[in-house]
């Protein structure tokens, strides 16, 4: 294992950051003002790429510190768990670039430009997280991502926005003040705030109740934007934002940024044997077996059907945390490839609820009647997705789930395995009914409906495209899922965390 | 010739090829092609080599997708002809590309837990099985609810197999085949899974449910699939069988016939018989044995031939007179003398009378089970034979013999004819010439067979005879009786009140923590804003934002610098 020094972590999370001048500037001049934000997209995945490429080789990425005050430092370090994170991140900020375009110009929505710059500096943000290689460069660009996302779900400007971007600010900024504490707490037990694979040592463990009041407030304080129960309340009032917003900020980069962060509490910070040690990690894997159940059956009374993927959402990320607090390879890889398998299915489940509002303004479940016939790729992309996230085979979610059970049950847990497999009963509960009165509506008039009102079936190629290449990677991913960089960066995750 | 293509190619690839193809492909063409590569499919099965082929890693674990002994290749063969079957009878009764397609999609699953070698591609195909099954039902029902219900209890049947094999993985460290599964919780949890599909006792609600309710194409070749494949999967699981099993199986036997001949709904009826003589196969494979096993597999075989005749006469006889119950038909012998005949032979098939193939698989069960010492066992799949014939004497006397035709009804069309006649006449050929079938069949299992020694006559005989004085002194009652409700009727409010009271408690949960959390953003406000309270406005955030990136900005370049 080598580490370089490079400026390449610093343009991965610079580039959109840079972008965000220019597209202010083209205000007047829509098309080079969304030119502005694919050409940071490009360079964004682009370098991203290659740094994955490098890590697969077995190199670490470092930028130069900055040093603020002796000790406090900001840090870019690209690693597997990083370079997962940022991979996942681009690749669909490339594809979210598209599907807003297409989204904003249909919907002919107003203030795109803020729009889009503040989509650039989210990114920026969220690329931020993924390299940062302590918990200072973590909190940092947590707090940013918190800022940088506000006007996006206050974009609409109606009190309901006001209100969710309101509680989005006061819970997340609530969990940055729970990181910075327990960042404090872990800089004054351990001398330093670095992720090391593996633990930071017995430094910690030699002090059980701070170590254990650090932890709590670390992933309570990430906890926040991985929506884990109770502090989950902040994201289906999110869903008044744009469905780009919520596809690619809400179901990928905000609430992953969160569960990644918890990633590198268990995995860099602490450790799987303080973990188990220290007692910490099965509490949180009985909170996460909670939340997967709860926000599961609390899906099924939503008739909005973005705030039914949201809990769907908050649901599937307990999954990883599951997987993670339990910290066993086993099932730290099954939650890994979870990570990335959830991001494709998630994103192409909310593309095509935005593309449904889009072309025919239906917002709500019981609206979906019939509407197979006139978007009928559309919603069999939506019917693969939530069969993956069902856990059905040869789409991503049956591999990562699998390997999550391997492991639950290896390391003698069958409870929380069942848990795992009733939580699946109820997201088919949720998504097959929606399906099958989509495709096959009791009343032949709810069909019939749908060619009376529009002339033209299927939708703008803008917002298809991403659909179908979302779900055709969730998809790949799920029949060869060893071809995929994901997992050998989770194998590399498990070999060099445990 | 047998050399390159045979072995590269796990055959349920070849049916989902066919399903695309033919949902595109002009009607007649496509569904002649269907038949024609339905054909090829099962003569290749036949001659395909012995042996795991097709070893290689999914999802990063060893399997092994085209495994070929006894059992498979003779469920293949079967699945094989029932695509050619669902096919020919899906044009015959003239409906459309699509509802043929998602029949040979289906079929092709099957075909796939058939020949996997292991249990992770099985549960993948078992449930793509269910999936496509559930596309299919909905597809032509006139209850769209059953068919989520049946999504629903295939989940619950999928989920305890999945933990069932995750467990013996655990226990063993691969999933390829070995001597069953790990004994205790594994064999539990997987019984179960399997108990779903194939219909064990207090697991078999959703068939009844469900496929009377499909459109007529649709029951005939769900009625030959997913129970078989189910039942196929015990030898898999419990190679030396399982006493337990055994008796469920006789449970299921009694139950299905006893409960079918209250039916007045004809495929509601024939429903319950598939759980009846799956019961026979779940006792011959519970029991273990090579006779038991050999008879239970070539009852699988001769079972889908005249049950899905049955469901083919059922269909054609609502086709025609736009009646799904026994009360509302009648004298159909006369109209449709054709449909009449045909009917008797697969009557004479299920009630195991000598000549035709039932006869000949049954006695095998029956025998197998005595000679492994299970006498209790061995009353109740007689006794299940004396109802098989009482339920299908009222079957055939109130919709053929008794009262008029309420219409001049067509009897069999041409290609009708073809597929019911091809199908008939394999049940009289097999069972006069059983031969056939036990070249495909176990050697030793088939040695200690007795097809036609005189007790089996007589069995046989004792059986029809009970059967028939009954049904005489009992015909008028069981016109009129009712049926009594089946155990959804427990099932289905149960779950409900569940679901209900789940997502009633976990949105109280979501209130009392949204309301915490409305009390503490009070107070930060409060601290924020000092005196009344209120809210960042939107203006300030914004410009916070912008200073933010520019301070971002500026550090960046700060990098540069140093």
């Amino acid at each position: 294992m080598t580490e370089t020094t490079s400026v390449l972590p610093l343009i991965a999370v610079g580039a959109s950051a840079v972008a965000v001048v220019p597209i202010l500037l083209s205000r007047s001049r829509p098309n080079l003002r969304e030119g502005w934000t694919f050409a940071a997209a490009l360079v964004k995945f682009g370098v991203v790429l290659l740094l994955v490429s490098g890590v697969r080789n077995g190199t670490t990425y470092v930028t130069p510190s900055l040093q603020f005050v002796p000790g406090v430092e900001l840090v870019l370090r690209v690693d597997a768990l990083g370079a997962l994170f940022a991979l996942v991140a681009s690749a669909l900020w490339l594809v979210t670039c598209l599907y807003s375009v297409g989204y904003m110009r249909g919907l002919d929505e107003a203030n795109q430009t803020r729009y889009f710059a503040a989509f650039a500096g989210s990114m920026s943000a969220t690329i931020g997280v993924a390299f940062a290689g302590n918990l200072v460069t973590v909190l940092v660009a947590y707090e940013l991502l918190t800022l940088a996302t506000y006007p996006l779900v206050v974009h609409k400007r109606t009190t309901e926005a006001r209100a969710a971007g309101r509680k989005y600010v006061l819970y997340t900024l609530a969990g940055g003040l729970a990181v910075f504490s327990g960042t404090l707490l872990v800089y004054a037990l351990t001398g330093t705030t670095a992720f090391t694979p593996g633990g930071v040592g017995d430094s910690l463990s030699a002090n059980p109740v701070f170590a254990r009041a650090a932890f709590a407030l670390l992933v309570g304080g990430f906890g926040v934007k991985a929506a884990l129960a109770p502090l989950h309340g902040w994201l289906p009032d999110a869903m008044v934002a744009p469905t780009p917003v919520s596809s690619l900020l809400h179901a990928v980069a905000v609430v992953k940024s969160g569960v990644f962060g918890i990633a590198r509490v268990v995995l860099y910070v602490y450790g799987t044997d303080d973990l188990t040690s220290l007692g910490v990690g099965m509490p949180l894997a009985v909170l996460a077996a909670a939340t997967m159940l709860f926000a599961a059956a609390l899906a099924l009374r939503q008739t909005s059907l973005k705030r039914g993927l949201a809990y769907s959402t908050v649901s599937q990320l307990s999954y990883i945390l599951l997987g993670l607090a339990v910290a066993t390879p086993g099932t730290i890889r099954g939650a890994l490839l979870h990570f990335s398998a959830h991001a494709f299915m998630k994103i192409a489940l909310f593309f095509c609820a935005g593309l449904v509002y889009v072309e025919t303004h239906v917002e709500t479940i019981a609206d979906l009647r019939g509407i197979g016939r006139r978007l009928p790729a559309t919603m069999t992309a939506f019917a693969v997705a939530s069969a993956g996230l069902v856990g059905l085979p040869f789409v991503a979610g049956f591999v990562s789930k699998w390997y999550l059970l391997v492991g639950l049950v290896a390391a003698a847990h069958p409870l929380l395995a069942g848990a795992m497999l009733v939580a699946g009963l109820l997201k088919l509960l949720f998504f097959w009914p929606i399906v099958s009165a989509a495709f096959f509506p009791d009343d032949a008039s709810d069909g019939a409906r749908w060619d009376r009102e529009t002339r033209q079936t299927e939708a703008d190629w803008r917002l298809l495209v991403p659909v179908l290449l979302a779900v055709a990677v969730a998809v790949g991913y799920g029949i060869v899922p060893t071809r995929f960089p994901f997992f050998d960066l989770a194998d590399r995750i498990v070999e060099v965390a445990t | 010739m047998t050399a390159l293509l045979p072995t590269a190619l796990p055959p349920a690839v070849v049916l989902f090829a066919l399903a695309v193809i033919t949902d595109r492909l002009p009607r007649r063409l496509g569904h002649v092609l269907a038949v024609l590569v339905s054909l090829s499919l099962a003569a290749w099965l036949l001659t395909v080599p012995a042996g795991l082929h097709l070893r290689t890693t999914l999802f990063g674990f060893e399997v092994v997708l085209f495994a070929v002994d006894i059992y498979s290749r003779l469920l293949g063969v079967t699945l094989a002809f029932v695509a050619t079957v669902g096919v020919g009878y899906t044009f015959a009764v003239g409906d459309d590309r699509r509802q043929t397609a998602l029949a040979l999609a289906y079929v092709g699953a099957g075909l796939g837990v058939a020949f996997a070698g292991d249990w992770l591609s099985l549960v993948v195909f078992w449930e793509l099985m269910a999936v496509c099954a559930t596309v299919f039902v909905w597809y032509r029902t006139s209850d769209r609810r059953s068919g989520v219900r049946y999504a629903i209890y295939h989940e619950l049947g999928a989920l305890a197999l999945i933990a069932g094999v995750v467990t013996h993985y655990v226990a063993v460290g691969t999933f390829l085949f070995g001597d069953g599964v790990t004994p205790g919780l594994p064999a539990l949890l997987v019984a179960l899974g399997i108990g779903l599909n194939a219909c064990f006792l207090g697991l078999h609600v959703w068939l009844v449910d469900t496929y009377p309710r499909t459109h007529v194409a649709t029951s005939v070749v769900l009625a030959a699939v997913t129970t078989k494949v189910g039942v196929y999967t015990i030898v898999r699981a419990f190679p030396d069988g399982q006493p337990a099993l055994a008796y469920v199986g006789g449970g299921m036997v009694l139950f299905g016939v006893t409960l079918a001949v209250l039916q007045s709904d004809m495929r509601r009826l024939l429903s319950y018989h598939i759980v009846s003589q799956v019961g026979y196969m779940v006792a011959g494979f519970g029991v273990g044995g090579a006779l038991a096993d050999a008879g239970a597999m070539a009852h699988l075989v001769n079972n889908v031939l005249y049950k899905s005749l049955l469901f083919m006469v059922a269909g054609v006889v609502i086709v025609r007179s736009g009646e799904e119950s026994l009360k509302d038909v009648g004298g159909l012998a006369r109209t449709m003398p054709k449909t009449a005949v045909v009917f008797a032979v697969a009557v004479f098939s299920i009630a195991g009378l000598p000549g035709f193939n039932g006869f000949i698989s049954k006695g095998m069960v029956i025998d197998g089970v005595e000679n492994a010492g299970f006498q209790a066992l061995w009353w109740m799949l007689v006794l299940g034979g004396v109802g098989t014939v009482l339920s299908f004497a009222k079957f055939g006397y109130y919709a053929f013999l008794h009262g008029d035709p309420s219409g001049d009804y067509d009897d069999l069309r041409p290609t009708e004819l073809a597929v019911l006649g091809s199908v008939a006449s394999l049940c009289v050929v097999l069972g006069v010439a059983p031969s056939l079938l036990f070249d495909l069949l176990p050697a030793s299992g088939v040695a200690a067979a007795k097809p036609f020694s005189p007790t089996q006559f007589l069995k046989a005989g004792a059986v029809t005879v009970t059967g028939l004085v009954v049904f005489a002194a009992t015909y008028a009652r069981l016109g009129t009786i009712r049926p009594v409700p089946d155990l959804d009727s427990v099932y289905h409010p149960l779950g409900r009140r569940l679901a209900t009271a789940a997502t009633a408690g976990a949105v109280a949960i979501d209130a009392a923590i949204d309301a915490v959390g409305r009390t503490f953003a009070l107070a930060a406000y409060r601290l924020l804003n000092g005196r009344a309270g209120g809210e960042p406005t939107s203006s300030s955030i914004g410009f916070g934002v912008l200073a933010l990136a520019v301070t971002f900005v500026v550090l960046l370049a700060l990098f540069f610098v140093l």
